[in-house]
């Protein structure tokens, strides 16, 4: 019977099962790397870059992806218990004693003194570099640090450019990854189209981010709007809390993101952010799109400029965080420009007059819902104040509270945070400082805001 | 590719109750299992919740695009992970319940897996088993350096869950997408199979009941059973039939 093995790529995909020489050709066609894994029926998953398992657990395995790998891959393990070494010790014994004691140690000493010559000739020709590239540059981090110390982002540009693959492969390593590079990858990622070559997207999201789309790449956002089109006014214009992941980045709040501390990512940045940034940008190349248009008819019948407007207020408050005092009312029936309206005021009494000016009747999901988004903002100026809420302004929150308990369904963001903020205000609102004070102090990753 | 299904679940003989849940569908190549976890009846109330969850959301879905699958299972996922920390907050006896859950669709010839938890999907081909899911344990996240041993409990046992539904707010979910090829047979399985026979058995029992697919769960149920059976049993067979 032929052994089959299985290849398992990025802990998403798989590979075969393929004998031994569809796998050396799969392999040659590039279709896995050295960081994907392997196993044998009934067998553990192996990384293909763990040399030592590899060679005991899958030996004919080995010995396929180390040939492949040329000489200088092996060279840089132990090949004691190889079966490359074994190999060579098959050749050997087929021309037993053919060298006595004293011709094995000139041998050596000959061997020796070539390869210290020749290493001496490459390091003074610099090709040194190329034969020991197994070897890691344990200096590359403190490059990039030393670029960031001293802002220099076209320098940063650059050496992310040039690097680019090395440090995939550092951090896409099953085991001793890297992850000090993610944050970097991810800025690089989103300053282009949201993807980098080898990186799985659930990577380049991060941990505990389910809530938001796994692929937030340009092209993948190109796809998703076109496929709205055609949806998009069930939410403008008809105000329908619509179940995808174009909707709910819509229903993102951006002082909800700037108000946590985004582990794994730069200063300033986020995969909130990333998101909606690519989101945008894909929206910006549907426009210029003009074999849509006439298919499609006027952006503005399809919601799509409203859309825009949003999302471009959604950039520009996670950016720069600044947002007017003075809201732009809503335009008469765009619910979008509702919630717009809501997150930029920076008083009770504006917040009051977005709420007001919204007259289009909603139905009891959607109406329920952006009066959440009223209430989220109330909390968001009364934290911003840090002084007791007048009277009215608690009783309006003591009327939310029971609502809001339920967190965000729609868009899915973590209000634990401001749902224990808003009750201990309820209970004790002269003591608002020393609350605000304590959810600091009781969540690394939530930070006040102005 | 058009896919037969088959499934038991079976109490075991050290348990008083069945805390696993299983469905499928075959038409729709559809199927679930999960193995909950909680003291009283926290447990089976858990893994009913994700199964049956997953099973009016698949429904309620008209044809499934291959692009759509993985929001719809990690959205979907998500939901009902919530449903269940809510309704352990309501009911103080059953709070702090989970399941694990490893749930398959078939769509055209590629199968798209949901895994979370210590369940398992196995891949049977040409007398050849591979485990194709990562047990979400604390000793499998120690090994791959996910967990560093600093953020561990004294005591914390290997085989202990990082990942399961009810757990925590957020729900990491592994998805799979495995390309189908006839002959294949998917064998989905609570811990209380795995944990009682090793692969080699499982893979000796597969090759010898290939031929009689409908008796394969039974087979692999009593074997369970016969090897102690301390754990709820459930297995789903999924054999890929060709075009």
């Amino acid at each position: 019977m032929t052994k089959l093995y299985l290849i398992r790529r990025n802990l998403e995909t798989f590979i075969g099962p393929l004998s031994a020489p569809e796998l050396k050709d799969s392999f040659q066609k590039m279709e896995f790397g050295l960081q994907d894994e392997i196993s044998g029926s009934c067998g553990s998953w192996i990384t293909l870059d763990n040399t030592e398992k590899l060679r005991k657990h899958y030996p004919e395995i080995a010995r396929i992806v180390l040939d492949d790998q040329g000489n200088w891959a092996v060279s840089n393990h132990d090949t004691s218990h190889s079966n490359l070494g074994a190999s060579s010790k098959q050749k050997s014994r087929k021309k037993p004693h053919t060298l006595s004691g004293l011709g094995w140690a000139i041998s050596l000493l000959v061997i020796a003194a070539i390869a210290l010559s020749s290493a001496i000739y490459f390091a003074i020709t610099g090709k040194l570099l190329i034969l020991t590239k197994e070897q890691d540059n344990p200096y590359l981090f403190d490059e990039l640090k030393t670029l960031q110390d001293r802002q220099d982002e076209i320098g940063l540009a650059k050496f992310m450019d040039k690097n680019l693959r090395e440090i995939v492969e550092r951090t896409t390593r099953p085991k001793k990854a890297e992850l000090q590079w993610m944050p970097y990858l991810r800025s690089h990622a989103f300053k282009y189209d949201g993807s980098i070559e080898g990186l799985p997207h659930r990577l380049l999201r991060g941990e505990g981010m389910t809530h938001t789309p796994m692929d937030c790449s340009l092209k993948t956002w190109n796809t998703r709007w076109r496929g709205a089109i055609k949806s998009i006014n069930e939410l403008v214009q008809q105000y329908r809390l619509v179940n995808n992941h174009w909707a709910r980045i819509l229903a993102w709040d951006p002082h909800w993101i700037r108000r946590r501390d985004h582990k794994g990512w730069l200063k300033g940045e986020s995969y909130y952010l990333g998101c909606t940034l690519m989101a945008e940008q894909a929206l910006k190349e549907l426009f210029s799109d003009v074999t849509l248009v006439s298919q499609s008819g006027d952006w503005e019948k399809l919601g799509l400029t409203k859309v825009k407007t949003r999302l471009a207020w959604l950039v520009e408050t996670q950016k720069s965080g600044a947002f007017n005092t003075q809201p732009t009312l809503p335009q008469s029936g765009d619910l979008l420009s509702l919630w717009t309206c809501y997150e930029s005021s920076a008083e009770v009494k504006h917040l009051a007059q977005c709420r007001d000016s919204f007259t289009a009747p909603m139905d009891e999901t959607t109406q329920s819902y952006s009066d959440d988004r009223f209430g989220w903002n109330l909390l968001r100026i009364v934290m911003a104040s840090k002084t007791p809420p007048p009277t009215e302004v608690l009783q309006a929150m003591t009327q939310l509270l029971p609502k809001i308990q339920k967190g965000d369904q729609f868009s899915r963001l973590d209000y634990r945070i401001e749902i224990k903020i808003w009750r201990a205000i309820v209970k004790q609102p002269t003591m608002i400082d020393k609350i605000l004070e304590k959810s600091q102090q009781e969540s690394s990753e939530f930070r006040l805001i102005p | 590719m058009q896919v037969r299904m088959i499934g038991a679940t079976d109490i075991g003989r050290r348990r008083k109750s069945n805390q696993d849940s299983l469905y499928y569908d075959e038409p729709a190549g559809f199927g679930i299992v999960a193995d909950g976890i909680g003291g009283r009846s926290g447990g089976e109330i858990a893994s009913s919740m994700a199964v049956n969850g997953l099973r009016k959301a698949f429904i309620a879905t008209d044809r499934i695009r291959h692009e759509e699958i993985t929001p719809f299972l990690i959205n979907t996922i998500d939901l009902m992970n919530s449903e269940i920390l809510e309704r352990g907050r309501r009911e103080i006896e059953i709070a702090g319940m989970g399941t694990t859950l490893n749930c398959l669709m078939f769509v055209g010839d590629k199968l798209h897996l949901a895994h979370v938890g210590d369940s398992r999907t196995y891949m049977y081909y040409k007398k050849h088993l591979f485990q194709l899911t990562l047990d979400h344990s604390v000793g499998n996240f120690l090994q791959r350096g996910w967990l560093p041993k600093s953020a561990l409990a004294a005591g914390a046992k290997e085989a202990a869950l990082v990942r399961a539904m009810g757990l925590g707010e957020r729900c990491d979910v592994d998805i799979y997408e495995v390309p189908l090829r006839p002959g294949q047979i998917f064998l989905t399985c609570s811990d209380g199979l795995s944990g009682m026979i090793d692969d080699r058995k499982i893979n000796q029992l597969l090759s010898d009941n290939f031929q009689n697919f409908e008796k394969i769960p039974r087979v692999l149920i009593d074997a369970a059973n016969q090897a102690g059976g301390k754990d709820n049993i459930t297995v789903l067979i999924s054999m890929v039939k060709g075009a």
